[in-house]
């Protein structure tokens, strides 16, 4: 459809005046279209101010992943990565311990009791997850618990049991020999574990607390042990056959499990170590990458078996009279679906109320500027009909009815947007000055910010109005 | 089909049951001057408006300048009607334009250019003898001026066909004349000319082809015939 130039200005001319001619009538109309076009923006208005403020606690209510405490810098940027790759996840922020710590501190008043706490953080590091939308949380919470069990899966399977490495530690967290740990009596005093085994024989998920009692129950808190079994060449790192001697012994611990036979701390190293030391604290038994919290003379560890990793590591757990556990990845995941689900409903639902006003209101502000539009189309029933003869396309004729329709739809959007916009600004100054609370409780958005979207939308639905006015008003009188 | 107009066998039987044409036949040639005659309700304007596509056919054929009006689809029409320029009784004038205006009306419905319409519309305003009257309003003229400047617009575009219905019918004998002598000028330019009229008198005295109708059917097609000629 090229217009000419000419033909345009033609047009033009003839919409305009033909509002002009019908005065009255384009006064009505304009007047209607004020009328509809104020009623969208005050709808507009709230409905994007309650889904700003919406969103605003939207992001309140984002999702945190807590981090295993030996979890490197590198597996935490992969599963950050692992995290940000997840859909509807917009970002992931990378909190160290220490930054937890420091803004636990910030938010408490009495900061100074967390002082104590700066040398040994207690706290994990941990991912902010905000997402695009509350209404993603439960499909995001699923990816992670996914993610969850496949960082730990992908972890333990590269955990190879023959290369597990014992490691004795005296009162003072110096490593010594099994032997010596045996000499010093810690298997005899460690005897609770022996029950495990029946058991662990079962490969669902169990918790189970062993208890070892040291000799000189000394007050000794340790941090946590990390030893890559791969990257200890000298630790005591048994054989096949000492592992095979291991399921053994570890059938045996099971039978003799009634007479309180010791089975703790019973090690088969081809090379035993022939360092010497002092009394002996603790015997830790880590697996690679494994996570022992130790704690006084009393260490507690949890297990939750995965299939196959399980199997393989019960007897060395046995064994070393030290149940086995795993790596974890990510600790827990902490989210807020419940409070996520009634914010949707609460956005829908206030949705469906602003289109339900706004359709009302099209098909009120149609219909009124049909029958203006009628009006000048009957006054120009002769001419329509004179352009037909001499071979005006419906086109042509329609033209100048669609500008006086825009011209309509123009004039009745904007003046209500202008005067929205400054009866808008002077609202928030009036509310932030008389009520000055409010602005704590909820932001609103700017005038200019939320003008930006309401004025061409407004101005878009006048227009459309009067087009869809004049198109709809005149087609029976281009029947000719 | 060389025929500027050719009919066959076209029969029109309105949604109310009247018959407008019967078993209606005929062809026009370029370039010709053709009165078509008869009583009211003989289908004469049955037959105009055939021509026109304004309605259709019930059964039958119309080509216009080898164009079948049975296929022709409704966008197209107005191109048909660019090849047809009309003048009717009731003259048809914007009262809101001058004549000038009036006449360039139709040269901006087809969108020609400003300049074409500012030469052409002066051109055409003297063929008809108006020139001195472009300012005035159609109101300020008589009938005869006013039938001047509906022709002066049906022929701005150049239409190789005139279809005049009645256009004599409202004026006096002496001003009616005035204008038969601009339709013959017209049709020595090469427009065919088809003119409906009820004017013995001017039917007689131009001696040009002559279509009788009555009741739809075609009762006789005369060469240089005359009012009442018989076949």
């Amino acid at each position: 459809m090229t217009m000419k130039f000419s033909t345009f200005k033609y047009h033009l001319g003839q919409g305009t005046r033909s509002l002009l001619k019908n005065g009255f009538m384009s006064l009505a109309a304009i007047a209607t279209v004020i009328a509809c076009s104020f009623i969208l923006i005050l709808s507009l208005c709230v409905c994007m101010n309650i889904d700003y403020i919406l969103r605003q606690i939207e992001e309140n209510i984002g999702i945190t992943v807590f981090l295993g405490p030996n979890v490197t810098d590198d597996m935490a940027e992969e599963i950050g990565e692992k995290i940000r790759s997840i859909d509807h996840v917009t970002d992931a922020v990378y909190k160290s311990a220490e930054d937890n710590l420091n803004d636990a501190m910030n938010s408490w008043e009495n900061a100074s009791i967390l002082e104590g706490l700066k040398n040994d953080n207690p706290l994990p590091a941990s991912y902010e997850i905000s997402l695009d939308g509350a209404a993603y949380q439960d499909q995001v919470v699923k990816e992670l618990q996914t993610l969850q069990l496949s960082v730990e899966a992908e972890l333990n399977s590269a955990i190879d049991p023959d290369s597990v490495e014992k490691i004795y530690l005296d009162a003072n967290g110096n490593r010594i020999s099994e032997k010596q740990a045996k000499e010093l009596g810690i298997a005899e005093e460690s005897t609770e574990s022996a029950s495990q085994t029946e058991s662990e024989t079962e490969s669902s998920v169990q918790m189970t607390t062993q208890k070892i009692i040291s000799n000189a129950g000394a007050d000794v808190t340790a941090a946590p042990v990390n030893e890559q079994a791969q990257s200890n060449p000298t630790a005591e790192a048994p054989t096949e056959a000492a592992a095979d001697q291991t399921a053994e012994k570890a059938a045996q611990t099971a039978e003799k499990e009634t007479q309180e036979k010791p089975t703790e701390a019973v090690t088969y190293s081809s090379e035993p170590s022939k360092d010497l030391l002092n009394t002996l604290d603790k015997a830790v038994a880590a697996t690679a990458g494994g996570q022992a919290e130790l704690s006084g003379s009393t260490y507690y560890y949890n297990e939750k078996s995965a299939d196959g990793v399980a199997g393989i590591n019960k007897y060395d757990a046995s064994a070393y009279g030290m149940k086995d556990y795993e790596y974890k990845g990510i600790e827990k995941i902490r989210h807020a679906a419940d409070e996520a689900r009634i914010l949707v409903r609460i956005n829908t639902a206030v949705r469906i109320f602003s289109i339900i006003v706004v359709i009302i209101l099209c098909v009120i502000s149609v219909s009124i500027i049909m029958n203006t539009i009628r009006l000048t189309v009957v006054i120009r029933k002769n001419e329509i009909n004179i352009m037909k003869y001499v071979g005006a396309t419906d086109w042509f004729i329609r033209w100048p009815f669609i500008i006086e329709g825009m011209l309509i739809g123009l004039i009745g959007s904007v003046i209500p947007s202008v005067l929205c916009f400054f009866g808008y600004t002077e609202c928030l100054h009036l509310l932030s000055e008389k009520i000055p609370v409010f602005s704590n409780i909820a932001q609103f958005m700017g005038p200019v910010e939320i003008f930006a979207y309401i004025a061409p939308i407004t101005i878009i639905f006048g227009i459309l109005l009067g087009v869809i006015g004049s198109v709809s008003s005149m087609r029976k009188y281009l029947r000719v | 089909m060389s025929s500027m107009i050719s009919m066959q066998n076209v029969t029109k039987i309105y949604e109310n049951g009247a018959l407008g044409l019967k078993d209606f036949s005929i062809e026009i040639e370029k370039g010709e001057f053709v009165f078509v005659v008869g009583s009211s309700g003989s289908g004469k304007s049955t037959f105009i408006r055939t021509l026109l596509k304004e309605i259709e056919p019930t059964t039958g054929e119309v080509f216009i300048d080898s164009t079948g009006l049975q296929t022709l689809k409704r966008k197209k029409i107005p191109y048909l009607r660019r090849k047809i320029g009309c003048v009717f009784q009731d003259f048809r004038l914007l009262p809101s334009k001058t004549v000038y205006e009036n006449v360039a009306f139709a040269m901006q419905v087809i969108e020609a250019s400003n300049r074409n319409i500012r030469r052409a519309v002066p051109q055409t305003l003297a063929l008809v003898g108006l020139n001195k009257k472009a300012n005035s309003y159609p109101d300020q003229l008589s009938g005869g001026e006013k039938q001047r400047v509906a022709i002066a617009r049906a022929i701005i575009n150049k239409p190789p066909i005139l279809i005049a219905d009645e256009p004599t019918g409202n004026l006096d004998p002496d001003t009616a004349w005035g204008i038969m002598e601009l339709l013959k000028e017209i049709n020595l330019r090469g427009t065919t000319v088809v003119m409906a009229t009820h004017a013995k008198d001017i039917v007689n005295k131009m001696r040009k082809r002559v279509i009788h109708l009555d009741n739809g059917v075609l009762i006789s097609d005369v060469e240089e015939g005359g009012y009442d000629d018989e076949v």
